[in-house]
């Protein structure tokens, strides 16, 4: 029988629980990687430095996000964004399909 | 008159040689000796400098400016460093070698068959180092992956007053730098990073031999030197200032010895991230000369360390700690009472230091005057208060990421530091207009001034600093509150502005470029990115004005099309670097400045 319970999604190296799949805002974002989701939530996770970056969508204050048991870094968090298109981002979490996996479902 | 060359008719050579000696550029060198048979023989007596990059034969190379210019002291190899090559190699590693292998053949009498291309720095080139410039007495060879022992031996054996060696990503092995020991006996720097091939047993003979005048070493990322080594060091360099050590294969048990052994040390410089509270201990207790101190990624050290640092380093001018996870203010409190010298202090993502543990430096060490405090959340306004009560020499403030830090403590430090220099903010949120505009009325010394993304900094502030501060450097990058109006005031209240970040500012326009054209004729470096309201126009008015431009960052910027790049390129003649994105360079522009455009590269 399957598990019936919030669709989580975890740490690749050590399961950690990172997110809620209800949080997704998008999946169409790209990571460093390959693809990557927008969440508007995120736990378990320390919040690295700042660091000021041109991205293919313009230049945004991020800082890396890693996984708080095994330091894995899973993606990154919009701290500011300078183009009002952009500005939706703002306290969002990316999260890098490729160092995510589904718990639970 | 015509004809007449009254300078080499009069000027014996011994003046002209002095004349050369104040010459520090290369192409000013350069220039001299293409003006008469005299002068270039005079100028190659005198030059005392060379730096060689990757040149593709640089064995030949060096035997050909070993006999031009015999009184070289400092040479540096740096394999990393391609130079451009006068006649187009495509890769420089591929078969068409023999376009530069021509060039040099001619010059080449008789040596032996080069069937092996070595294309870095080889043994033989060391040899010839070592015959061609035996006066030799500083050297550094990066990268030179050909490099061995032997190559080493030859050149120390002949270099007998080498005084600094420097040698990072060289594999050469213990019997090179054995030799180095036995031969080099004056030999007071030396350098190692990445190189992979030296054991313990080379640092330790090197360190007997030349241990009674080396005075500096530094150690990075070699995996095979170890305690033993330091061991070495602390037994038989009893001289020594200046220690800097990276590596994971140190422990407490090595610096201990250096600790215990050199009582004259100055300068320490700890990332090694097995070393604990012992060492440092072992510092406080016997280097009682240090006077700079600085400490990385440290997950190990407790307060334990600061206050034996704090108790018996009473010269400490220099302090930076990186990322000591463990230090709090009760440490800092310590060195602040005991330090009272202390002059430099810088605090990077040691998160248990916040207020405190500042306002005891502010009140007890009045000689502050430089203070840079890195992703320091919990550091606030009153910590500041502090120090611009007590810190009144301060002359150089570096704030990123403090949170916490506001206008009443920029207030503060304006008000108590006078002679302010150089204020360096960046993303700390809570600074607005009320405390720029106090930098601006008390700070009148102030050239350097950076605001990056404080978006609460608008115009009036901008005035103010114009009307107080003849700045020289200014960046706004990110404080998008600022528009025409402050631009325009400091075009018009800074003369003397040579570098300016305006990027990220979606309200400024054209009006500004056309005030900076006509204020700042000095500008020499510019950043425009980002700039949504800025067209061809602006630019050109700023561009035609500034003659001096060096460098123009101008990416991102949708009024700006290939016509304005394009002036940019044919009115500023001095210029050295422009940054734009690839669609915008017209085939003709490329053709007249490829050299200096560098295109736009995304993260993703």
């Amino acid at each position: 029988m399957a598990e019936y319970g919030p669709r989580l999604y975890s740490c690749c190296k050590c399961r950690n629980h990172i997110a809620l799949h209800d949080d997704i805002i998008s999946k169409a974002f790209q990571g460093r990687n390959g693809r990557a989701f927008l969440f508007s939530h995120a736990m378990n996770i320390t919040v690295g430095r700042k660091e000021d970056r041109n991205l293919m969508t313009g230049l945004h204050t991020v800082a890396d996000i890693s996984c708080a048991d095994c330091c894995e870094v899973l993606g990154w968090k919009y701290e500011r964004a300078y183009e009002p298109s952009q500005k939706y981002k703002e306290g969002k979490f990316i999260l890098e399909k490729s160092k995510i996996v589904n718990e639970n479902w | 008159m015509r004809g007449r060359d009254w300078i080499n008719l009069i000027l014996p050579d011994e003046l002209i040689l002095e004349i050369f000696d104040h010459l520090d550029l290369k192409s000013s060198r350069d220039a001299c000796s293409l003006v008469c048979k005299r002068w270039c023989c005079l100028e190659r007596i005198s030059r005392d400098t060379i730096r060689i990059g990757a040149s593709g034969s640089p064995d030949e190379l060096v035997r050909i400016l070993s006999k031009k210019f015999v009184n070289v002291k400092n040479l540096f190899v740096d394999e990393r460093l391609a130079i451009p090559m006068p006649v187009d190699v495509g890769r420089r590693r591929a078969g068409s070698q023999s376009s530069v292998r021509l060039h040099l053949v001619s010059e080449m009498s008789g040596s032996q068959d080069n069937e092996i291309e070595a294309y870095c720095l080889s043994d033989a080139g060391l040899a010839s180092i070592g015959d061609g410039f035996s006066r030799i007495e500083k050297l550094s060879l990066i990268w030179c992956s050909n490099a061995t022992s032997a190559g080493l031996k030859s050149m120390a054996e002949k270099c007998k007053f080498l005084k600094s060696l420097d040698l990072q990503g060289c594999y050469v092995g213990d019997k090179g730098l054995g030799a180095v020991g036995e031969c080099c006996k004056k030999l007071e720097d030396l350098n190692l990073r990445f190189c992979e091939g030296l054991t313990d047993t080379g640092l330790v003979e090197l360190a007997i031999g030349c241990g009674s005048t080396l005075k500096s070493i530094g150690v990075a990322a070699c995996a095979k030197i170890t305690d033993t080594s330091l061991e070495a060091v602390g037994t038989h360099c009893k001289c020594l200032e200046s220690m800097a050590l990276d590596s994971e294969f140190i422990n407490n048990k090595g610096v201990l010895a250096v600790a215990q052994g050199c009582l004259q040390l100055k300068v320490l410089k700890l990332q090694c991230i097995n070393v604990t509270d012992e060492a440092l201990q072992a510092v406080g207790l016997f280097c009682l000369s240090l006077e700079l101190l600085s400490l990385y990624s440290f997950q190990r050290f407790t307060d334990k360390s600061l206050y034996a640092i704090g108790k018996g380093c009473k010269k400490l001018k220099n302090l930076t700690l990186s990322d000591c996870y463990f230090l709090s203010d009760k440490g800092l409190e310590a060195v602040a009472a005991g330090c009272t010298e202390l002059s430099h202090l810088e605090v990077n993502g040691c998160h248990n230091i916040g207020t405190f543990g500042l306002e005891t430096i502010g009140r007890s060490c009045k000689q502050l005057s430089e203070l840079a405090l890195l992703y320091c959340q919990k550091i606030g306004n009153h910590a500041l208060s502090e120090v611009g009560k007590g810190c009144n020499y301060l002359q150089a403030l570096h704030l990123v990421d403090c949170s916490s830090i506001g206008d009443d403590a920029i207030c503060s430090i304006a008000r108590g530091c006078r002679l302010l220099k150089k204020l360096h903010i960046r993303r700390c949120y809570l600074v607005g207009n009320r405390g720029i505009i106090a930098v601006g009325e008390n700070c009148k010394f102030l050239t350097d001034l950076s605001l990056r993304f404080c978006d609460r900094v608008g115009d009036s502030a901008l005035v103010a600093v114009g009307q107080g501060c003849s700045l020289q450097h200014l960046n706004v990058s990110g404080c998008h509150q600022i528009g025409d109006a402050g631009i325009i005031a400091i075009a018009r209240g800074c003369p003397k502005l040579s570098y300016l970040d305006i990027s990220v500012l979606q309200n400024l326009g054209n009006m500004a470029m056309a005030e900076l054209g006509e204020g700042c004729p000095l500008l020499k470096d510019i950043v425009l990115s980002h700039c949504r309201q800025i067209t061809d126009v602006g630019l050109e008015h700023l561009v035609k004005r500034c003659a001096l431009l060096e460098t123009c960052h101008m990416v991102y910027c949708p009024g700006i099309t290939a016509a304005g790049v394009a002036t940019v390129v044919s009115s500023c003649d001095k210029m050295k670097k422009i940054l734009v994105e690839k669609w915008k360079v017209s085939q003709r522009t490329r053709r007249r400045a490829g050299s200096i455009i560098s295109y736009l590269c995304v993260d993703l």
